[in-house]
């Protein structure tokens, strides 16, 4: 053992009470359980976890997308100078024009899947 | 309803064709997003993320097939995709029976449909145990870089008279007279 250790060991606290410094072994690891143990934050570990998280995902973010990125753009005007139109036979519009009558029932519908709120 | 699997043509992406295994990413709430800048708080954001958790499931493709064609590489700017949800979640299960007898508009003798939904009948290939619908309103695209990614996850092809049974029922969701829902 250190003489640093054996400091710490025998040091009192202001009570003059010797508090026991965990003994090294097989046991002396560094656990969170072992030696971060706040039970006052315990409430607060999931919210902890997420700004940590956070932080770390906006770091990355800063690092990875701060490189200029090839973007190939839909809006692109040599896209526009490209298309040609589509056509529309006039069979496709009767065929809309026939069923444009049809009732929609939709909104008797719904799921209890997440979609919708 | 499906084509067999030797008319299966997994080189190709189709209107219609069935994909599973992708990101969902309809029905963002905007309000919702987060956006990043380089300098924390300053300047002009260059990055998004949406703090929930990713909808991995199954999409049918809405993009017309010569729009999505690799041989039509000018059209080729993105792929519309829905999401399919599992009938077994719907509110009112009795409805279901009704969607299904009106799914195919040009094929059914009611003059009302559930346009918003478009039903897809019950298939090993896909895990919903009592069919599924294409739900239109949640639709979204994807760029084209993703379309290989998209091609490698089709697991299903309409019919081509399915195939057109579902694009017009699309186009009618879209544009049909205004009428009062039947209650």
């Amino acid at each position: 053992m250190t003489s640093a250790i054996q400091k710490v060991r025998d040091s009192p606290n202001s009570t003059g009470t010797v508090i026991p410094f965990p003994s090294q072994g097989p046991a002396h690891d560094l656990t969170e359980s072992s030696y971060f143990v706040f039970p006052q934050l315990e409430g607060l570990r999931e919210e902890i976890k997420r700004t940590i998280e956070a932080v770390v995902t906006e770091a990355f973010y800063r690092a990875e997308l701060g490189r200029s990125l090839p973007t190939d753009d839909p809006f692109d005007p040599v896209y526009i100078s490209l298309l040609r139109p589509d056509s529309v036979s006039a069979e496709d519009l009767d065929r809309l024009s026939q069923f444009a009558h049809v009732v929609d029932r939709s909104s008797l519908l719904s799921f209890d899947d997440g979609w919708d709120d | 309803m499906y084509v067999p699997e030797a008319a299966f043509d997994a080189q190709r992406l189709l209107q219609g064709d069935v994909v599973f295994g992708i990101q969902l990413v309809g029905a963002i709430n905007l309000r919702g997003i987060h956006h990043h800048t380089p300098v924390h708080g300053e300047g002009r954001a260059n990055a998004w993320t949406v703090p929930q958790e990713p909808k991995i499931g199954a999409a049918m493709v809405l993009s017309h097939s010569c729009e999505i064609a690799l041989e039509n590489n000018v059209k080729l700017t993105s792929v519309v995709l829905a999401p399919i949800r599992d009938v077994n979640q719907a509110t009112s299960p009795e409805r279901i029976s009704e969607l299904v007898t009106s799914n195919r508009i040009d094929k059914s003798d009611t003059d009302w449909s559930y346009l918003k939904y478009f039903y897809l009948e019950l298939t090993p290939r896909l895990p919903f145990s009592r069919g599924a619908v294409v739900d239109f309103s949640k639709l979204f695209s994807v760029r084209k870089q993703a379309f290989a990614h998209v091609l490698e996850k089709k697991v299903l092809q309409l019919e081509d008279e399915v195939r057109t049974s579902m694009a017009l029922k699309l186009a009618l969701y879209f544009h049909r007279e205004e009428t009062v829902d039947v209650a």
